[in-house]
């Protein structure tokens, strides 16, 4: 996660609580990923591979407790969006994506 | 994982309605989900008696959380027209508990096992939204409860990707 990341570079105080949220996130979006491959293996015809969107570090207030606010609303989001998902796919989809919204729930208590 | 002692029939064991025509309720994982509460509720008992009481408040509040989940899965089976297994009459802790570090390192075991149980109830409850929500529910708050234990006993990594995977 993009944000964590930064936020990790910017206030040392929150590097740990940030770096251990952005592994999580990091693990979800490859689990996600291959897991969605599973379903529709392939959907783009193996020709020459897309070059990798450049990386653009979000801004990170200087402000400590903005940082952790705006890290915090992030997981909220994040939970709120994996939650919402939980309800309507198929089940081994559904458990995934309760996990991941129960991790971002842990992420949010460590953080509030 | 906190094992029951040998006797009765495992959850896994009783009878399966999950994905039978016209049987709404995955009643094999709602068993097992009682089962891990039943479970957490007794090593909630045990671990009260091992930390300080400046956790006592802590204790009490997930050992009531564990009890409200108990009580509402009976409910839920018993509506479903099926008789909710009971505790088990003795439970085997993974090791002995001695000291506050054993009964944290219990009491992270429970949320964990209470985590895995309604991930599965989540995973076979596809036809209704409100018993999905309940065991989403169910299976986040263990999840937060497990990390807030281990933030007490010093155990790093405070949280896990996928919290109830196998």
């Amino acid at each position: 996660m993009a944000l964590a990341a930064a936020v990790a570079g910017a206030h040392s105080a929150l590097a740990a609580a940030a770096n251990a949220l952005a592994a999580d996130r990091a693990a979800h979006a490859r689990t996600l990923r291959a897991e969605l491959h599973r379903v529709h293996p392939d959907p783009v015809p193996a020709s020459a591979p897309q070059p990798a969107p450049p990386v653009v570090p979000p801004p990170v207030s200087p402000d400590p407790a903005a940082a952790k606010a705006a890290l915090t609303q992030a997981m909220r989001a994040a939970q709120d969006e994996a939650a919402a998902l939980v309800l309507t796919l198929p089940g081994y989809r559904a458990a995934l994506l309760a996990s991941v919204a129960a991790c971002c729930a842990t992420h949010t208590a460590l953080l509030t | 994982m906190t094992l029951p002692r040998p006797s009765g029939p495992h959850p896994d064991m009783s009878p399966c309605r999950d994905g039978e025509a016209g049987g709404r309720v995955p009643v094999a994982a709602l068993q097992g989900a009682l089962a891990a509460e039943h479970a957490a509720v007794w090593v909630y008992g045990v671990a009260g008696a091992f930390v300080s009481s400046a956790l006592t408040r802590r204790l009490d509040e997930a050992a009531t959380a564990h009890q409200a989940r108990r009580d509402a899965t009976e409910r839920l089976l018993l509506d479903a027209g099926v008789t909710p297994a009971p505790p088990e009459p003795g439970y085997l802790s993974p090791e002995p508990v001695t000291d506050a570090a054993s009964a944290l390192r219990l009491v992270i075991t429970a949320e964990t096992d209470a985590a895995g149980a309604w991930r599965s109830v989540v995973e076979r409850s596809p036809n209704d939204p409100d018993l999905r929500g309940a065991a989403l529910e169910a299976l986040t708050a263990a999840a937060v409860r497990a990390t807030r234990w281990r933030v007490i006993a010093g155990t790093v990594p405070l949280t896990v990707p996928f919290p109830g995977a196998p």
